[in-house]
């Protein structure tokens, strides 16, 4: 007998718990000023991502679903050594007000290996290359929502580490994203290069840093949906997406542009004003 | 007080070398029981021993079942401990890099172990000490920290049982 395929293998309940405690961690994040329910929501969000990434129990998802949880894991409990470091030498718990350089640096570099600013990026090609195009877009959006609030809330900070995770961040997510064939690496490769940009004018204008993730979050939202609607994971497939849909891969190159800095859009603006800060 | 004390770091120390250098999992759990134990031990050593006993009890718990598990799960006929040649080397690596950084950092200066209080008293005038009125206020003004960690919790034994569960088709498990 022939066994249907079920698109769905998850039980909706399940799949309505884990999408809500998804919604839910971030939501913890943004609105705590305690280091133990921030480190409490990261943890919540990563919990609440992992089977959905592992659904089709495909190897190469359970993989990188793996991959994630480890990296995730170590960055969280750095966040965590962090903050206790944090409260044994000042004696508070509060998110605005880390003075001491080791606690900050500690967890600079914590949540760089979270969203993945190079030189701790390794694991993100890898984690977006392992999972489905819908997967990846809220790895790639909803999940640096959390940690990238941190970042901001924690102002004053290191300006010599934030510019070198920034750089090396724009040039490795440059490099890196040359000479693919895979268009989920590329995506992850101009995740990092973004961020890196996003890292290094955190210091001059925070606003601008946030704005950057916005028109960031729209332009990679909708490329990934572009490549969802062609069924598309490579860039031969990708080559041939004109006879499915000719309007749409008309239109295509403007996000790519734009996720390029070029004109005509957002994105050239905001590297401009990046400089001129 | 201080040679217990620095007994027992070095036991959390090289219980933590044991488990980061890679042995089978048998080990690496009997190296997890190690660090817990002696790191309760350093807890009671800096005046928690509430909180020292209250963890042990729940590092007992935890470690039963990742015991459990990493042997039914991993079970090997020829588990690598750590005289195994590629373990030692990891552990001596760990080991010479560990003392450098002490040396480097702390050889000069004078640690007085187990002398620090990290658990105050409750106030000036109060009979409790600082981790049983903790306690207390988990329970009271705290109650949607114990909330939210209680979710925290029952999301993960969600998520494990949907991440395991399934007989036919086990990536993880060699089936």
């Amino acid at each position: 007998m022939l066994v249907k395929l079920q698109p769905f293998l998850m039980s909706p309940l399940i799949m309505t718990t884990l999408l809500l405690s998804l919604g839910l961690g971030t939501t913890i994040t943004f609105a705590s000023s305690h280091w133990l329910f921030a480190w409490m929501g990261l943890e919540i969000n990563t919990l609440a991502i992992l089977p959905l990434m592992a659904q089709h129990h495909h190897p190469r998802a359970v993989e990188a679903t793996t991959k994630y949880f480890l990296t995730q894991a170590t960055a969280a409990a750095m966040i965590l050594f962090a903050s206790t470091t944090n409260a044994w030498l000042t004696g508070q718990w509060n998110i605005f007000q880390l003075t001491h350089p080791l606690p900050l640096t500690l967890l600079t570099m914590a949540l760089a290996l979270k969203i993945g600013l190079a030189p701790l990026h390794t694991w993100l090609p890898e984690v977006l290359q392992g999972l489905n195009l819908t997967t990846g877009l809220i790895l790639s959006t909803w999940q640096k929502l959390a940690p990238f609030a941190l970042l901001l809330q924690t102002q004053p900070m290191n300006s010599t580490t934030l510019i070198l995770l920034g750089l090396v961040s724009t040039l490795v997510g440059g490099w890196g994203g040359l000479n693919q064939t895979q268009l989920r690496k590329v995506l992850a490769y101009s995740s990092i290069a973004h961020l890196g940009w996003m890292i290094l004018v955190l210091q001059f204008t925070p606003s601008l840093t946030l704005l950057t993730l916005i028109t960031y979050f729209l332009m990679t939202f909708s490329t990934f949906v572009v490549f969802k609607l062609n069924n598309v994971t490579t860039m031969n497939a990708l080559s041939t997406s004109w006879t499915k849909s000719p309007t749409m891969t008309a239109l295509t190159p403007l996000i790519l542009l734009s996720l390029g800095g070029l004109p005509p859009w957002q994105d050239l603006y905001q590297n401009d004003s990046s400089f001129k800060n | 007080m201080s040679y217990t004390m620095a007994l027992l770091l070095m036991g959390m120390v090289g219980g933590l070398v044991g488990v980061a250098s890679n042995p089978s999992p048998y080990f690496g759990a009997l190296g997890l029981v190690l660090v817990s134990g002696t790191g309760c031990g350093v807890l009671a050593g800096y005046h928690g021993g509430f909180l020292s006993l209250v963890l042990f009890l729940i590092y007992l718990g935890g470690m039963l079942v990742v015991f459990a598990y990493s042997a039914a799960l991993a079970a090997e006929p020829f588990p690598e401990g750590w005289l195994s040649w590629t373990v030692a080397m990891t552990a001596s690596s760990y080991l010479v890099g560990l003392s450098i950084c002490w040396w480097g950092f702390f050889g000069h200066t004078d640690l007085r172990l187990g002398e620090g209080q990290v658990m105050g008293g409750w106030g000036d005038s109060s009979q409790l000490r600082g981790e049983t009125g903790g306690v207390g206020h988990m329970y009271s003004s705290g109650g949607g920290g114990v909330v939210t960690c209680a979710g925290g919790l029952l999301l993960t034994l969600f998520v494990v049982l949907e991440l395991t569960r399934g007989l036919a088709r086990g990536t993880i498990r060699s089936v």
